[in-house]
């Protein structure tokens, strides 16, 4: 609890301004749901049968589990405030429709008939009698698709959006609950508070009608500036960052120090990165070096000039007492060391990336051309569990690791893989949760380890230190093995798209703080 | 004055006919009422006067002038129009229900409060208690009040109603259907009144329309209906209650009218006119346009005497209770036969 506090504390400005972005963007979403489902509603209650289309079309949308919707927006919208907006207007759009639509369409039939016997023209029926009558029905829509959006609008981080799912997304990546809560407490606080403001206002309905009108009118033309200013605004030179790099030992903090960065931050999802930076939402990313999209999407990995990031190479880590208990499987797991070169690890990535190759099957391709034994499947209860994280090559590498155990052991071993975190697939391995899963020696330096910076200083560069350290390291304090590397090495990246980066004539990261100066 | 000529108004493409080539005419300050069973089209009719439904063919005219002339909800502005559900404004006070149609007709603030607080006098609620009630606060005969309020508040020549007493309990519809009849007589207005419940048609109104499959089967007064019935349907129609609807249809004024030659009367009408009259004990006084039917209804077994009063609060007659019974019968008589003259 005091931890909590003294987070908030630390981070109130960071804080504030996400839940001001979770407000914007729930309530621009929520604007432009009234604005588009008030008179659908209504158009449906006047042609009937357009009702019946309508209201099926809205809840199906709603059906879409969010995350999914998010993702449809991304190569429709690309990525930031406008795709997440779309897809919260999206969710709005039913508890609003279909409330009006019923609002209107209980209000009783004698009450319509007088008021047109009595001379109103279908205007003022509807403005003098349905739609105050339906009011208290289509406030408690407005008041549902309100809740349903600040729940929603935590999701939008993942697709750098902001809000306050940043903090949840990268607590979930960096196992830190605090930094969960911190996200979580404020988005629940926040639906709390809408839901009993709108229910108290709905409940003082008539009174308030002129006062609420003339507030919604506001909130909504605020709303759709804020979102009007996000969507028009100038877009600076911006990076987007995983939400693991930013709270990392060797992630974004230093970074920036070590090169004296000055650029905005827009976080988001690690694998949506490459695309964002292709369309040009960010201009520069940061990402994997072996990951396929680099050439496919013809992007430029900027050098690290100072050295800053560790070597990162891939080998399996493993418990010690899985390897005790299952003598052949050593051997099984070596079969791959020293196998796989940077550039193939960048092709079977790419296999998976862009051309929509199965992770399993690319694996299994690859250890037939290296001339090994992929015939047997096992299926039941598993013996080892492979654990591993969010990237494509986790998938892969996992695949290759399942298919060798069980064509070289009498094993059954199955794929746990993307965990959304190293510390996540770290506290798993230690708590014996899995048996191995691929990591990467900086990855283990900084992340596992926490080496100190002398530590740090005195491995420099060179691979092998480092592989013994963290071999050495992980043996005496986590009881944990490092197998011989894979031969490849995966660093973090800075990425330009190629075309952006030789016009501005970028090529290293001090070119680019350079740049940025200027 | 309300003309209808050759209207016709089907339904569902031409599949169902509502109203089949129907003629009649409402002259001013007339109430006719259209009864018949479900679906015999009297509603639709109803709502084609005010033009909440259009007729397929033929012409309706207010005053010489087609109502198509004008644009519908204009017409409905002038055209007072009272539903069996009452159909207020439940998120408007009852002083706003009654100011509907002013404001649609854009009078000003004072005009309307003048207004509103005539008719809830008019209709027996008193403002300072009822203007600003919510109308579900209110009973269902002061509802009822409230929607005539509403259809008068413009003063429109020409009413429209549809079955206005049919949500009421019989007790409560059997008051507020004097109030009404009281009232209607006081503003003199042209009224189309729709009903299934004969009483209540012949009470309220001068014509009756008899409708039966969208047609009319016949029109005319109360009486014409019952005794010179056009058709079997028309005859047939009244059977079930014709007692008591013969008794609603001859007034005192014909029973005197049959007996004046039998000289019933004590000393001739002239010489027993007294202005201001008031009968006695163990008397009851009748007015002479009272049907024999409330005189039947009032009659105590203890009143020997009936005092017959004109219009002016004139006695006319002087008359006891067996000869009364028979003068109605010898009307009854009458009447049948002119029905095969």
């Amino acid at each position: 609890m005091i931890d909590l506090w003294n987070f908030f504390v630390a981070n109130r400005a960071e804080v504030l301004d996400q839940t001001l972005e979770h407000l914007g963007l729930t309530f621009a979403a929520l604007a432009i749901a009234v604005a588009i489902g008030l008179p659908l509603a209504i158009a449906c209650t006047r042609y009937r049968r357009m009702a019946g289309p309508t209201l099926g079309a809205v809840g199906v949308i709603q059906t879409i589990p969010s995350i999914a919707l998010l993702g449809f927006m991304i190569p429709l919208l690309g990525i930031g405030a406008v795709p997440a907006i779309v897809a919260l207007f999206l969710y709005a759009l039913l508890p609003i429709v279909r409330n009006t639509y019923a609002g209107i369409d209980e209000v009783e039939p004698a009450v319509v008939e007088a008021a047109r016997g009595m001379g109103m023209t279908d205007r003022q029926i509807l403005t003098k009698v349905e739609l105050p009558l339906a009011m208290p029905v289509i406030f408690a829509g407005i008041r549902t698709a309100t809740v349903i959006n600040v729940g929603v609008a935590t999701l939008c981080a993942l697709i750098g959006a902001g809000g306050l799912g940043e903090f949840i997304f990268r607590g979930i990546s960096l196992n830190n609950s605090i930094m969960i809560l911190a996200g979580a407490l404020p988005a629940a606080l926040l639906a709390i508070f809408f839901d009993n403001l709108l229910g108290f206002m709905e409940s003082r309905m008539q009174r308030l009608l002129k006062p609420l009108g003339w507030t919604l009118a506001i909130l909504i033309l605020a709303a759709g500036l804020w979102a009007g200013s996000s969507f028009f605004g100038s877009t600076p030179f911006r990076i987007g960052v995983p939400p693991e790099f930013l709270e990392r030992a060797d992630g974004y903090p230093g970074l920036e120090a070590e090169y004296n960065l000055e650029l905005p931050t827009v976080e988001m999802n690690a694998a949506l990165m490459y695309e964002a930076l292709k369309n040009g939402r960010v201009d520069v990313a940061v990402g994997y070096s072996t990951d396929g999209r680099i050439k496919a999407f013809d992007l430029k990995v900027l050098e690290d000039d100072h050295n800053y990031f560790p070597p990162y190479d891939a080998a399996p880590l493993v418990r010690s007492s899985t390897l005790r208990q299952n003598p052949n499987l050593r051997a099984a797991l070596n079969k791959l060391s020293g196998k796989i070169s940077t550039q193939q690890m960048i092709a079977l990535n790419n296999k998976v990336d862009s051309r929509g190759q199965q992770s399993a099957t690319v694996a299994k391709a690859f250890l037939d051309s290296l001339g090994l034994n992929t015939s047997i499947t096992r299926s039941g209860t598993p013996d080892i569990l492979i654990g591993g994280k969010q990237q494509t090559e986790q998938f892969t590498l996992g695949h290759m690791y399942r298919i060798l155990i069980e064509n070289y052991t009498t094993l059954d071993a199955e794929l746990q893989a993307g965990l959304a975190g190293t510390q996540i697939v770290f506290n798993a391995l230690v708590n014996g949760e899995i048996d191995l899963y691929p990591e990467y020696t900086g990855t283990g330096l900084y992340v596992l380890l926490k080496a100190d910076s002398p530590t740090v200083q005195r491995l420099g560069n060179d691979a092998d230190e480092v592989y013994n350290y963290v071999k050495k390291q992980s043996r005496q304090r986590f009881n944990l093995r490092w197998l011989p590397p894979l031969g490849f090495d995966n660093t973090y990246a800075l990425m330009m798209r190629r075309e952006e980066a030789e016009e501005l004539g970028i090529e290293t990261i001090s070119d680019l703080a350079e740049y940025l100066e200027r | 004055m309300i003309e209808l000529k050759n209207v016709t108004k089907t339904f569902d493409e031409g599949t169902v006919t509502a109203v089949d080539s129907l003629s009649f005419t409402v002259k001013e300050g007339e109430i006719v009422g259209l009864i018949g069973t479900s679906g015999c089209g009297k509603t639709t009719t109803l709502k084609m006067i005010n033009r909440l439904e259009e007729p397929t063919s033929g012409s309706i005219s207010i005053n010489g002038e087609s109502i198509l002339n004008q644009p519908p909800e204009q017409l409905r502005r002038g055209i007072g129009y009272v539903i069996q559900n009452v159909g207020l404004f439940p998120h408007y006070s009852v002083r706003e229900n009654i100011a509907t149609t002013p404001e649609l007709l854009g009078w000003d603030d004072q005009r309307i409060n003048k207004r509103t607080r005539e008719l809830l006098q008019m209709v027996g609620l008193g403002e300072e208690a009822y203007a600003h009630r919510s109308p579900a606060d209110l009973s269902g005969g002061q509802q009822q009040r409230v929607g005539l309020a509403r259809a008068l508040a413009a003063d429109p020549p020409i009413i429209l109603m549809d079955e206005p007493f049919g949500a009421l309990d019989p007790i409560t519809k059997e008051r507020i259907r004097q109030e009404f009849k009281e009232l209607l007589n006081e503003i003199d207005k042209t009224i189309v009144l729709v009903t299934h419940d004969v009483f209540e048609a012949f009470e309220l109104c001068d014509r009756i329309c008899l409708m039966d499959a969208g047609k009319a089967r016949q029109i005319g007064t109360s009486r014409e209906l019952l005794f010179q019935p056009a058709d079997e349907f028309v005859h047939s129609f009244f059977d079930t209650h014709r007692f008591q609807l013969e008794m609603m249809s001859v007034t005192m004024g014909d029973i005197l009218g049959v007996l004046d030659g039998k000289s019933r009367l004590q000393g001739g009408s002239e010489a027993l006119r007294r202005p201001g009259f008031s009968a006695g004990e163990g008397d009851d006084c009748i007015y002479i346009n009272d049907s024999f039917y409330s005189f039947f209804e009032q009659s105590g077994s203890d009143i020997e005497k009936y005092h017959i009063v004109n219009s002016d609060n004139e006695m006319v007659a002087q008359i006891n209770s067996d000869d009364l019974l028979e003068g109605f019968q010898q009307v009854r008589r009458n009447l049948r036969e002119d029905r095969h003259d």
